[in-house]
Order: structure tokens, then C-alpha cells, then sequence
């Protein structure tokens, strides 16, 4: 096989190579997240845990996942509805076969894919801190980056029948997800729910009277640090996604990145105020939360809004962000120890809805051209998010019962007394420490 | 009950997609799209309340 040689490739090619490249920070920063706000005696566990679901995740992907997403242009299962072609699943070639790997666009779509899958991964294992078992978390995901989140990602990303909803009806650009507010956030996030209401809440969490408790994070140093990465990963991810799904032209990199900082500064400065004005000091984990609820909600629209729309976007992912968490936690009995449902799934998809609410974007006619008029788009923002909740929620729910009932996914209660450190790795994260067994005292 | 919520989210993503590939007409659509949106939500609120009312029972 003859080298290409680097001045050889295009500039956007090698633009979108790198922010790709990216990506796998945003993931290290979900994992210090997940860790950071977990318990001490769980800590080893939760990176251990993280490093599995990375792993076993881009196999599932390479496997069948990609081959179930596919690209733009590429052989689908299409189902004829009244005269208007559905593309509803991507029929290519497991295991990668026949993909070229040398900076095609499909290539592109598998290397960001591979990344992303990932992403996605790891947000459940947020809401499951400290009581989901290793291999119940591995299985979870062979489910989900093998079958939940390509066939979406094929209906958002990969030409399926949310994208064909401009051509197809009219309705505005079709349905648009620049970075994955969707694909990767909602998923993800709506996964983090149904394995909270599968495992339930921690021992020692609520008392008899159903009051929440709080148990703290245990280092929000990992927590702030994981921020950090998490935004670096968040550039690449929305900038890659809007050139490559959504046909950015890559100067446009430059407002990407504008809008996902500025969605996340809003967010994250929002909830730190609404926290210091209801609790009299600033809360830094709601305050991660905001950060990282305001980079899901980012990934929506960040391609097609004006920075002060950003910013607007974030100020408002940031309020519902903080006052979710506590409505998941008091009103709904979730018990979510990195408010990833919050974060991921209620970023995302008021991200969805900002597109539709405040995005320009070039729509398509219904003979495949660009026309003037949007109209319509928010009706599209609203199909996919009527199917996240419809489809993707009921079908993952579902699926994770399943593997419940087959193996129960929640570790026993001397495991959890434990600490998942010592009780499924056999030794814990900070050997020094002294475990507390206040929280088992019965309130 | 949660399975009835369940069935309701999946009743309401049905009639959305429905209205889309049977109403041509915008205005009957759009209404119709809004109705299944409008179902999800009451799905929604019955396998939160299904999960709330089952860990009361628990504890």
C-alpha cells in the first residue's frame, strides 16, 4: 500500500483528524467525574469500571455497531411509507470490512463513531456509582454501543429517516444534532435512568421517610479536573460532528468552539448562583453538573446560533440542570451519584430544542436542495426528541431488564458495605483510608 | 403500571410517527405530532410515579 504523505490529505481532512483526536478527553473527564463523585471505598472500581466500558464498547462498535449506524450515501434497510423512503437501519459490512481507512468520510464517521460510543458508555455508569456490578456494566454496554446507539446514531447521523425529515417532508434541515446532544448525551443519559430505576437508590440514601440524604462526592478535585478534560474532549466532539455530519465548512470550527465554551460558562456560572443564592454558598458538584449539562446542551445547535444565542442556551441548561437534580433526587426517588440523567440526558435534550428554537439552519427542500425558509425545524428538534423519550427510553429500559432478570446488575449488600473496591477488585483505591460505616446507621 | 407507562411512551412515539407518514396536510399533522408528544408525557409521568409509589412500598 503506497504512504500518503501528509501534505497530500486535505486541510479539512486533517482539521477534522485531529479534532477527532479529541474526543477520548472528554471521556477521561466523564471518568474522573464518575469517580470523583462517588465514594472513596468505590474509586478503583469506578476507573477500573470506566476503562472496561471504553474497551468493550469500541469492540461492540467495530463488531456490529458501525455496520448498524453506517453514513450518509451508504447501503441502508429502507422501508417505503407512503411513497417517502425510511431509512431505518445501516446494512454495511460487519467488523469494518471493505471501509477504507485513509481519511474517507465514512472512515471519519467510524474513527469519531469508535470515540463517541465510548462517550456514551460511560455516562451510565455514572448514575450506577458504587452498586453496579463490573460484569452487569460490561454486559449493559455490549447492548448499548452495539444496538441502542447506532440505531439512533443511523436515524440522526447516518442518513436514517430523523436526517431525511427535510427532504423527506419538508420539515427544515431534517433532524439536526451537530455534536451529539442526542446521539451520544441523551442516550447516555436516558441509559444513566433506566439503570438507576433498575438497581435503586444506595443503602443509607433515603431514610424511612423517603428523605433523600446526602452523601457527598468524595474528591472534587477529580471532579473539576475531569471539567477540564471534558471540555477539551467537547470541542473536538461538537466541531468534528458539525463538519462531518452536518457539512460545516471548517472555518466554521472557530464558532463552534465559541458556542461550546460560552453554553458551558453560562451553564456552570448558573449553577453556582442559583446554588449560592438557595444554599448560601456555591455547590461545586451541581456546579460540574451545570458545567457539563451546559457542553451536552452545546452539542445541539452549537454550529447554527450566534454566541449570545449560546450563551442564552447554556444560562438556561445550567438552571435546569441544578434544579433537576434535586427534583430527580427528592421527587422522583433517582438516586444518581454523578447527576448524569441531569447532565446528559436533560442537557441533551433541551439542546435538541434549542436548534429548533433559536438555530439558523440551512434547510433542504423536498426535492434535496437548500431553500430559504427553516420552517419546520423545530417540529423536526421535537420528532427526535419524541423519539428519544418514545423509543429510545422504553427500548433501553427494556433491554437492561432483561440482563437484570437474566443476572441481577446490582451488587449484594455486603458489596456495597464493602466498598466495590475490596469486594470485586480485592483491593481499594486509597489503602490508607479508613472506611465510614456512618451511612448505614438506620435514620 | 410502569409497564402501562411504557406502553403509553411507545403509544406516543407511534402516533407521531404515524401523523407523519399518513397526514399530508401540515395543520392535522402538527396537531397529531403535538397529541403524540402530548401522550409520551403522560407515559412519562405514570412510570415516574409507578417507580416513586414502588420504593415508597420498600422502605
Amino acid at each position: 500500500m503506497p504512504a500518503t504523505s501528509f501534505s497530500a490529505l486535505d486541510a479539512p481532512i486533517v482539521l477534522a483528524i485531529g479534532l477527532i483526536l479529541l474526543v477520548p478527553c472528554a471521556a477521561a473527564g466523564l471518568a474522573l467525574i464518575n469517580t470523583g463523585l462517588g465514594r472513596s471505598r468505590s474509586a478503583a472500581h469506578s476507573m477500573m469500571a470506566s476503562l472496561c466500558v471504553i474497551a468493550i464498547a469500541a469492540l461492540a462498535y467495530f463488531v456490529c455497531g458501525f455496520a448498524w449506524q453506517g453514513f450518509a450515501g451508504a447501503t441502508s434497510h429502507v422501508a417505503s411509507v407512503s411513497g417517502k423512503p425510511w431509512s431505518w437501519l445501516g446494512a454495511g459490512p460487519f467488523l469494518f470490512r471493505h471501509l477504507p481507512l485513509d481519511g474517507s468520510s465514512a472512515s471519519l464517521a467510524a474513527l469519531l463513531g469508535i470515540f463517541s460510543v465510548g462517550l456514551a458508555a460511560l455516562i451510565p455508569l455514572g448514575s450506577g456509582s458504587d452498586r453496579w456490578r463490573l460484569g452487569a456494566c460490561c454486559v449493559s454496554t455490549v447492548v448499548l454501543a452495539g444496538w441502542t446507539y447506532p440505531l439512533f446514531a443511523h436515524w440522526a447521523w447516518g442518513g436514517g429517516w430523523l436526517a431525511q425529515l427535510g427532504t423527506n417532508y419538508g420539515l427544515g434541515a431534517g433532524f439536526v444534532d451537530c455534536g451529539g446532544a442526542g446521539s451520544i448525551q441523551a442516550v447516555g443519559g436516558l441509559t444513566a435512568l433506566s439503570i438507576a430505576w433498575l438497581l435503586g437508590a444506595r443503602h443509607g440514601k433515603y431514610t424511612h421517610d423517603g428523605l433523600p440524604t446526602a452523601i457527598p462526592g468524595h474528591n472534587g478535585v477529580l471532579v473539576m479536573l475531569g471539567c477540564s478534560l471534558a471540555l477539551v474532549g467537547w470541542l473536538g466532539l461538537n466541531s468534528a460532528g458539525a463538519i462531518l455530519y452536518n457539512g460545516v465548512d471548517p472555518g466554521q470550527v472557530v464558532l463552534v468552539a465559541i458556542n461550546t465554551i460560552l453554553c458551558a460558562a453560562t451553564a456552570a456560572l448558573t449553577a453556582a448562583v442559583v446554588t449560592n443564592v438557595r444554599f448560601g454558598k456555591p455547590d461545586a458538584s451541581l456546579t460540574a453538573n451545570g458545567w457539563i449539562g451546559g457542553l451536552a446542551a452545546s452539542s445541539g445547535a452549537c454550529a447554527f446560533v450566534h454566541p449570545a444565542e449560546a450563551a442564552t442556551i447554556g444560562l438556561i441548561a445550567g438552571a435546569l440542570v441544578t434544579f433537576s437534580v434535586e427534583w430527580f433526587e427528592l421527587h422522583m426517588s433517582v438516586d444518581d451519584p454523578s447527576g448524569s440523567v441531569s447532565a446528559h440526558a436533560m442537557g441533551g435534550l433541551w439542546g435538541l430544542l434549542a436548534v429548533g428554537i433559536f438555530g439558523s439552519v440551512p434547510a433542504i427542500g423536498e426535492s434535496g436542495m437548500p431553500v430559504s425558509s427553516a420552517g419546520g425545524q423545530w417540529l423536526a428538534q421535537l420528532i427526535g426528541i419524541a423519539t428519544l423519550v418514545g423509543f429510545v427510553l422504553p427500548l433501553t429500559y427494556g433491554l437492561n431488564w432483561m440482563i437484570n432478570r437474566l443476572s441481577p446488575q446490582r451488587v449484594a449488600a455486603e458489596g456495597e458495605r464493602q466498598g466495590m473496591d475490596l469486594y470485586e477488585l480485592g483491593a481499594g483505591a486509597y489503602p490508607e483510608f479508613i472506611v465510614h460505616s456512618d451511612e448505614f446507621i438506620e435514620r | 403500571m410502569k409497564l402501562f407507562g411504557f406502553l403509553l411512551l411507545l403509544a406516543g412515539w407511534g402516533l407521531v410517527v404515524s401523523a407523519l407518514a399518513l397526514l399530508a396536510a401540515d395543520a392535522p399533522r402538527n396537531i397529531f405530532i403535538l397529541a403524540g408528544v402530548g401522550v409520551e408525557i403522560v407515559g412519562i409521568v405514570i412510570v415516574i410515579r409507578s417507580h416513586t409509589l414502588r420504593r415508597g412500598a420498600h422502605d
